[in-house]
């Protein structure tokens, strides 16, 4: 039996933005994001009485979120890594210049959704959800050392890009 | 060691070298949670009411009264297959009983026909031996 509408609306109100958020950073898409976050909270409302407790709800949370972004990614042919050639280029324009810390934060969005999708994966529940690898890896069914693997791999791509464009945004901003 | 235990283990914190500091410490910042479109929670609560129990109560009067509906198709199904293989049995039978009084009556008229011409035969006889013609038996 489902849960009650006031139940559900205060695990909606508690969760919403990390679903909400993950869903958005994994495809790349806004209304895809709110189409999937919906539907991740759907599923909830039918399986809650299967879940025990804050924690598992939060895990089962995620998990399905991720699981739920991957498929409308692969189903929707939606592929922000497709801009993957943005890797290889040495300049770009800032958003934003004179509010640097909004254009970083806006110019770190744009090279996360140009990445590999298994590495954003792993670098958005690092950084976003604040997990560690091995929740991480327990998340997503991968050993801890495909995890750090793609962690590392991710931050070093995201380094040698963000050094550059940091580089220009400081020159335009100059 | 569990599996809990492992996943706290300082050294997991490290992930990489010191030089990761700032793009972590960027990452951090960028990736804080954003809030979802307005009215968020307003659209999926009345996503999950059209699914409420009510709606699902609903739903399972549809389909009891599609149970009804099927349950009389089939036996008014049935009762009209019962009916037709009644009436070609009753109609066989009855086609039967007609070809069996269509034999007597023939086996009847062969028999009256055979009376006959023996009574002839023997009239003619009679006629013969009293002519004074004997046909030997």
């Amino acid at each position: 039996m489902a849960i009650k509408i006031d139940e559900f609306r205060r695990l909606i109100e508690i969760h919403q933005r990390m679903v909400f958020s993950l869903s958005l950073r994994i495809t790349g898409d806004y209304a895809t994001a709110e189409e999937v976050a919906q539907d991740v909270f759907l599923e909830l409302h039918r399986s809650c009485d299967r879940l025990a407790g804050a924690d598992h709800i939060r895990f089962w949370l995620r998990r399905v979120t991720v699981h739920r972004a991957t498929d409308a990614l692969r189903s929707k042919a939606l592929r922000p890594e497709a801009a993957a050639e943005e890797w290889m280029e040495e300049k770009h324009v800032a958003t934003a210049p004179g509010n640097s810390s909004a254009a970083v934060q806006a110019r770190i969005e744009d090279l996360l959704r140009a990445m590999p999708e298994p590495l954003r994966i792993a670098v958005v529940l690092r950084y976003q959800e604040e997990m560690l690898p091995g929740e991480i890896a327990l998340l997503l069914g991968h050993p801890v050392a495909t995890v750090k693997s793609h962690l590392q791999r991710g931050l070093k791509l995201l380094r040698r890009k963000a050094g550059v464009t940091m580089k220009e945004y400081v020159r335009e901003s100059a | 060691m569990n599996q809990h235990e492992e996943l706290n283990q300082p050294e997991e914190l490290h992930l990489v070298d010191e030089s990761f500091a700032e793009v972590e410490e960027h990452l951090a910042y960028a990736l804080r949670p954003v809030a979802p479109p307005n009215g968020f929670a307003d659209r999926i609560v009345a996503r999950a009411v059209q699914i409420s129990p009510s709606t699902r109560a609903k739903v399972v009067e549809m389909t009891g009264r599609r149970r009804l509906w099927t349950g009389w198709t089939i036996w008014t199904s049935g009762a009209i297959a019962a009916a037709l293989l009644a009436g070609f049995f009753i109609t066989g039978q009855t086609r039967a009983r007609h070809q069996r009084q269509e034999v007597e009556r023939a086996e009847h008229q062969f028999e009256v026909a055979l009376r006959i011409t023996d009574e002839t035969l023997e009239q003619t006889r009679q006629q013969l031996h009293e002519a004074g013609v004997d046909l030997g038996n």
